[in-house]
């Protein structure tokens, strides 16, 4: 068992939950993760991070600090991430889903990558 | 650090109460993520030796990782009671204060950290971003003086006399211009805006402001800066989700130190909001979905 395993199990309990990866924040690659068979994280995992580190480089640019949340609503579900060290814990969900409940599970998630 | 480590200190411990043993022993725990049970034994050991600074700090390190701000911030003022040059100690609260938008306290805090260890990176950006705040903050008069970007300015006026100011002369700002909020591009989102700590942007799908603005006291276009930064944010979102059939985004929120953006795509512009990150993030969806129906209203009177 990886050392996330812990925290992704804590993410994917959440009902409405269907991935969670451990993604590097600077080059987009999977660490750890699940998700459903036949669903291509690489792809998704990449762009995500890409996506951190933009709102990162915009938060930076207004004087903001570091990014700690991020989520993106789509018409048909969620992708939440939040990210600290380098990492980011990223979770996929059904719009159902409970976001103040996910944002904080993700949140202290992070706080322990 | 292996349980068996954990298990041998901890029979060290029971054995000597009085043992510093607790200290590898708390910090093994933490590093494990058992908070509460290393929380616990910090606390033990920093009531029984109340001299020992290196307790206090692990307690307090320990407190802000459970979300105890309060604990935190008394356990680093022992700690500096007993030696006012505790770098760790300025660090932590340094980052509390600055969460907290105590921003005065926070500046003296980080900077003495960032004198003490110039390479730590998070105590640099974190001094920067408050310099930037105050210096943001102490140009809200000028700017309101000034009659541009009251909205704006009120964005970061966490001082709760400033930020009062700013609210009023907010409102008064959108009172003023409300006859001609329409025809002025700058000014779309003000009437808007009257609450103070927010400011809001139409971005075009070059990533160019097309109407509202954020420019600090010392003249910086901070929209077209955060604009710049987010081009293209719209397709990257599309394509990532598009492997989980997630449709099409239509949200986007960002949590930072210092601020809350919500994004909202626009046909092939966006809409942002960003506010202070004390303003509720509901709120700030709420103002976001009132500047896109001004936006698209204005879009297509004006465009």
């Amino acid at each position: 068992m990886s050392a996330f395993a812990p925290l992704i199990e804590a993410v994917t309990r959440h009902r409405g939950v269907t991935a969670c990866l451990v993604v590097s924040e600077g080059d987009g690659i999977v660490v750890d993760g699940t998700a459903q068979v036949g669903m291509n994280t690489s792809p998704f995992a990449a762009l995500t991070a890409s996506l951190y580190r933009k709102a990162g480089k915009a938060s930076a640019a207004a004087g903001f600090g570091t990014v700690s949340y991020f989520e993106l609503e789509a018409e048909e579900g969620r992708v939440l991430a939040a990210g600290r060290n380098g990492l980011l814990i990223v979770a996929v969900a059904e719009s159902r889903v409970n976001v103040g409940l996910l944002r904080v599970e993700l949140l202290r998630a992070a706080e322990r990558l | 650090m292996a349980g068996d480590d954990i298990h041998a200190m901890s029979e060290t411990l029971a054995a000597d109460p009085g043992s510093l043993v607790f200290l590898p022993l708390a910090e093994a725990l933490l590093a494990r993520g058992d908070l509460v049970r290393a929380s616990r034994i910090a606390q033990r050991g920093a009531a029984r030796h109340p001299g020992q600074i290196e307790a206090h700090d692990l307690v307090a390190r320990l407190a802000l990782a459970q979300g105890d701000e309060e604990r935190a911030e008394a356990a680093w003022g022992a700690v500096l009671g007993l030696d006012p040059s505790f770098g760790n100690a300025h660090r932590g609260l340094g980052l509390v204060r600055y969460r907290q938008g105590r921003l005065d306290e926070a500046r003296e805090h980080l900077a003495y950290a960032a004198h003490l260890d110039p390479q730590d990176q998070t105590v640099r950006s974190a001094l920067d971003a408050v310099q930037g705040v105050i210096a943001q903050r102490d140009g809200v008069t000028v700017e309101r003086a000034s009659g541009v970007g009251a909205g704006s300015a009120a964005l970061h006026a966490t001082d709760q006399t400033d930020a009062l100011e700013a609210h009023e002369s907010a409102h008064e700002t959108a009172h003023e211009s409300a006859d001609v909020a329409g025809a002025s591009a700058a000014r779309l989102f003000d009437p808007i805006l009257g609450e103070a700590k927010q400011v809001a942007l139409l971005l075009d799908d070059d990533g160019l402001v097309s109407a509202g603005e954020y420019i600090t006291s010392d003249g910086r276009d901070l929209g077209s800066e955060i604009g710049a930064h987010l081009t293209g944010v719209g397709d990257e979102a599309d394509r990532a989700i598009r492997h989980f059939k997630l449709g099409k985004w239509t949200r986007l929120a960002i949590e930072t130190e210092a601020a809350t953006i919500a994004m909202a795509p626009l046909g092939s512009r966006a809409v942002l909001v960003a506010a202070s990150r004390d303003v509720p993030l509901g709120f700030v969806r709420r103002t976001l979905e009132r500047c896109l129906v001004v936006a698209t209203s204005w879009l297509g009177e004006g465009t």
